[in-house]
């Protein structure tokens, strides 16, 4: 290599080992203690429309059957 | 060297090179989906898509581990040669594995629904903000990215077509894709698997190739050092560089005067020669070469060139700079200004003091 | 956004194409001597880089020498 790449090999690993390590330790203390998928928690997603909520449509659609099927 | 151009130029090195890459791919990926098929059953069985991205991602940051130790460990241990001189295949294998990986999980999680699958892996999550909720993917996306040019520019076509500079610049860019695949693992997989294993597997990954970045610049820079305390003692251009002793015959020993590109010595037929340390290919430490079939070789890609003028014997046409020397007793002395690449310099004889 | 993003890189990727063809039968022997009676598995195997390094070669093709009895 030329003298000019070392030196730029060296620089850009003087500079990229600590981001990276800060980074790394960062993102793993960052995960909560219990994890569970983001996606799925609705606080953690205030715009969504709740009636998308798969769980409760199905609840409520189980309900109308329940009371159709009522002699 | 550039005569005409090939494909791909494999020799016997190269096919058992590559043949050890593929069949250690391949190995790889039959281990590690035979130890999840095994390992996880039942309530807690992975299905075979996700099996086959981790198989993949896992082979593929793996490999990009290798690709990047191998520099550093080749200047620290020559036994490491052998593995720079094709490392593009390598880094081209793991362009298609970390390709394959990718297609898979974009196939597998945005390739399902009625909106294109790109739009669906920019769009689907924008939690830019948080970091356990990070979009990782786009990290992965954006390092696929750089190994692609990197992968489509490997060919001897590009270096020169390029410029040897830019091209190994455009190449360094490997290190930022690097950088961004570490997060794309920690932000990604290491959220949801939480063994301690595998995160201080990822940290010693890291530690382990900055590490032998750091070690090997340190190094270099000793060298440097030392040579920049070497100057011209008396009048005129001459600078003591060594004993011909310490240049074992047919072989090469590098030296650094002032500031200057560092300078290869060469012994070979009761002659000492200097060039150049730089190789024209990809800047190989020629000194670290040696000579064969009367040439200058570079340990790391095989390039020749004569020792006495710094050309590459015919059809080829590459040059390099060379440097005046004269042999004074034992003593070897050169002059640290390079002639213009491919100038003949008279070689100087060993057995007699020299005084030309 | 993300649209006008895959629009773009597709936009380029398709000058890229378009310019790959000729410049893979003509002007890659222009540019570069070394290529002159290449195999055309060689050529198919820079044709990725080609569609995406297109302008750096479209700006050596313009600049190359003329072949000798051309216009």
């Amino acid at each position: 290599m030329t003298r000019a790449q070392r030196r730029w090999h060296a620089a850009i690993w003087l500079l990229l080992a600590p981001v990276i390590l800060y980074l790394l330790i960062a993102a793993l203390t960052a995960r909560p203690a219990v994890w569970a998928p983001p996606s799925m928690d609705p606080a953690a997603d205030p715009g969504a429309d709740p009636g998308a909520d798969p769980g409760a449509g199905a609840a409520a659609h189980e309900t109308a059957d329940h009371v159709e099927d009522r002699p | 060297m550039s005569v005409g151009y090939v494909t791909v130029q494999w020799n016997r090195h190269k096919r058992v090179y590559d043949s050890l890459v593929g069949g250690g791919v391949a190995l790889y990926l039959a281990l590690f989906i035979i130890a999840g098929k095994t390992l996880y059953t039942g309530a807690h069985a992975i299905s075979d898509e996700i099996l086959a991205i981790r198989a993949l991602g896992t082979c593929a940051y793996l490999m990009l581990h290798v690709v990047l130790c191998t520099g550093p460990l080749a200047r620290l241990d020559r036994r490491f040669l052998p593995l720079l001189y094709n490392r593009r295949h390598l880094g081209v294998a793991t362009f298609l594995v970390a390709l394959a990986h990718a297609t898979i999980a974009i196939g597998f999680y945005h390739g399902f629904g009625n909106v294109n699958p790109f739009i669906s892996l920019l769009t689907s999550n924008v939690n830019l903000g948080s970091l356990s909720a990070f979009p990782f993917q786009l990290l992965g996306l954006a390092a696929l990215l750089i190994l692609f040019l990197m992968a489509a520019t490997s060919h001897d076509f590009w270096l020169k077509n390029l410029g040897a500079p830019a091209w190994k610049r455009l190449h360094m860019v490997v290190y930022l894709a690097y950088a961004l695949l570490v997060l794309h693992v920690a932000l990604g997989i290491l959220q949801t698997q939480r063994s301690p294993w595998l995160a201080g597997l990822v940290g010693a990954g890291v530690v382990i190739v900055a590490g032998l970045h750091v070690v090997a610049g340190l190094r270099e820079r000793g060298h440097d050092r030392r040579g920049a305390q070497r100057t011209a003692r008396v009048n005129g251009p001459w600078v003591d560089v060594g004993c011909v002793d310490d240049v074992p015959d047919r072989r090469g020993m590098t030296a650094t005067v002032g500031g200057g590109e560092r300078i290869a010595l060469f012994r070979y037929d009761g002659c000492i020669s200097a060039t150049t340390n730089v190789c024209a290919h990809q800047g190989g430490p020629l000194g670290e070469g040696r000579i064969i079939d009367g040439c200058v070789t570079c340990p790391w890609h095989g390039w020749q060139y004569r020792p006495g003028d710094g050309q590459s014997p015919p059809p080829f046409t590459e040059r390099i700079a060379t440097h005046r020397v004269r042999v004074v007793g034992r003593r070897i002395q050169v002059d640290p200004t390079p002639l213009a690449p491919g100038t003949a310099v008279t070689p100087a004889r060993i057995e007699e003091d020299h005084h030309g | 956004m993300a649209e006008a993003i895959l629009l773009i890189i597709l936009g380029y990727a398709a000058v890229g194409a378009g310019f790959g063809v000729p410049f893979l039968l003509r002007g890659i022997d222009r540019i570069d001597p070394a290529a002159r009676g290449s195999p055309w598995t060689f050529r198919l195997l820079i044709l990725p880089g080609v569609i995406a390094l297109w302008p750096v070669l479209a700006r050596r093709w313009r600049r190359a020498p003329r072949p000798e009895g051309a216009p």
